[in-house]
């Protein structure tokens, strides 16, 4: 069904809502929980801004940008709440990330160790990025979305997200160069300091 | 003259390497494209790849979202009934004004007309 027309019944129909859930639950939830890093509040979130939505869907007005665009905004807001409310160390997990990366093929234990850890020191100098350019990273790494799609999303243009992209992958070559030997912050359970930083 | 020489290779070699970053790179990497001859492009196809590798897509539980879904639909309804409800409650109170309001107004013209009676026999008696 056209995505319009169902949210146009899905205003005053329980089960067209149902159906934009089950299209958007996965996008949502992935991009939550590499915002906040673990499972338990990332399933929280999901369920808040798909509560968010129902409340508030009969106020949406389409203004050329996807339903998406919209959720992902609710998202952020829960996120950037979340971080603010949380004024102390966080407990990241991302050892379901890096603990079930799978042995390649001919590949040893050790050699798979050193992939987590260089692994884990990447997603620590992503976690260091201002709040911005992980959710850039995140839409277009994890959603697999466009440039005019982040940028609807983000409220900027096509152009702007290219530059703030290639801004992000400077400074994280730096960040990585920088700390090379650097030891990786440790697992399974890493803890980074609160704040809008420090949220993949 | 090796100075020119070494800067010959150093172009070449840039150049070299965003032809690789243009035949294998995705979307986004080609965006750089502009920027890209000024930059390392090799590294930074490498920095591209292992952010692929490092941020994969995750699902979440099939319970959570089964369970999330059946709540969803139940807040709906709820929610849907509550508004059918005071839909019908602003509709019952606006009628019961109208009501009230026509009520008076016949009881107003009733006293009024049986006023009038009586003054007009008042008169007729004087």
């Amino acid at each position: 069904m056209d995505e319009y027309a169902l949210i146009e019944r899905a205003r005053s129909d329980p089960e067209a809502f149902g159906l934009l859930y089950e299209r958007y639950v996965e996008k949502i939830y992935n991009y939550i929980y590499y915002r906040v890093g673990n499972h338990y509040d990332a399933e929280d979130l999901t369920a808040r801004t798909f509560y968010r939505a129902l409340n508030h869907i009969a106020e949406y007005t389409p203004r050329g940008a996807p339903f998406s665009a919209w959720l992902y905004r609710i998202a952020h807001n829960l996120v950037v709440n979340w971080h603010r409310d949380r004024q102390r160390h966080q407990l990241v997990s991302l050892e379901e990330v890096i603990l079930h990366t799978p042995l390649e093929h001919g590949e040893e234990l050790h050699q798979l160790s050193e992939r987590e850890d260089e692994k884990e020191r990447l997603l620590a100098a992503v976690r260091r990025l201002p709040e911005d350019r992980q959710q850039l990273l995140i839409l277009k790494f994890v959603e697999g979305l466009s440039n005019v799609e982040i940028g609807q999303i983000m409220g900027r243009s096509e152009g702007a997200i290219k530059s703030l992209y290639y801004r992000t992958l400077l400074s994280l070559r730096e960040m990585l160069e920088e700390v090379p030997d650097q030891e990786p912050t440790p697992h399974p359970a890493s803890r980074v300091t609160g704040g809008a930083r420090g949220s993949l | 003259m090796k100075t020119t020489l070494r800067e010959m290779i150093r172009g070449v070699n840039a150049r070299i390497n965003l032809l690789i970053l243009m035949l294998f790179a995705g979307d986004g990497e080609r965006d750089c494209l502009p920027y890209a001859g000024r930059v390392d492009v090799a590294s930074l196809r490498q920095l591209t790849e292992r952010l692929h590798e490092a941020l994969v897509p995750v699902s979440p539980r099939e319970e959570f979202r089964a369970r999330l879904k059946e709540n969803l639909l139940a807040a709906a309804s709820q929610r849907l009934a509550a508004e059918r409800e005071s839909r019908i409650a602003a509709l019952r109170r606006r009628w019961m004004l109208i009501g009230a309001a026509a009520g008076s107004l016949s009881m107003l013209s009733v006293a009024g007309i049986v006023a009038a009676v009586l003054l007009h026999q008042r008169i007729i008696r004087l």
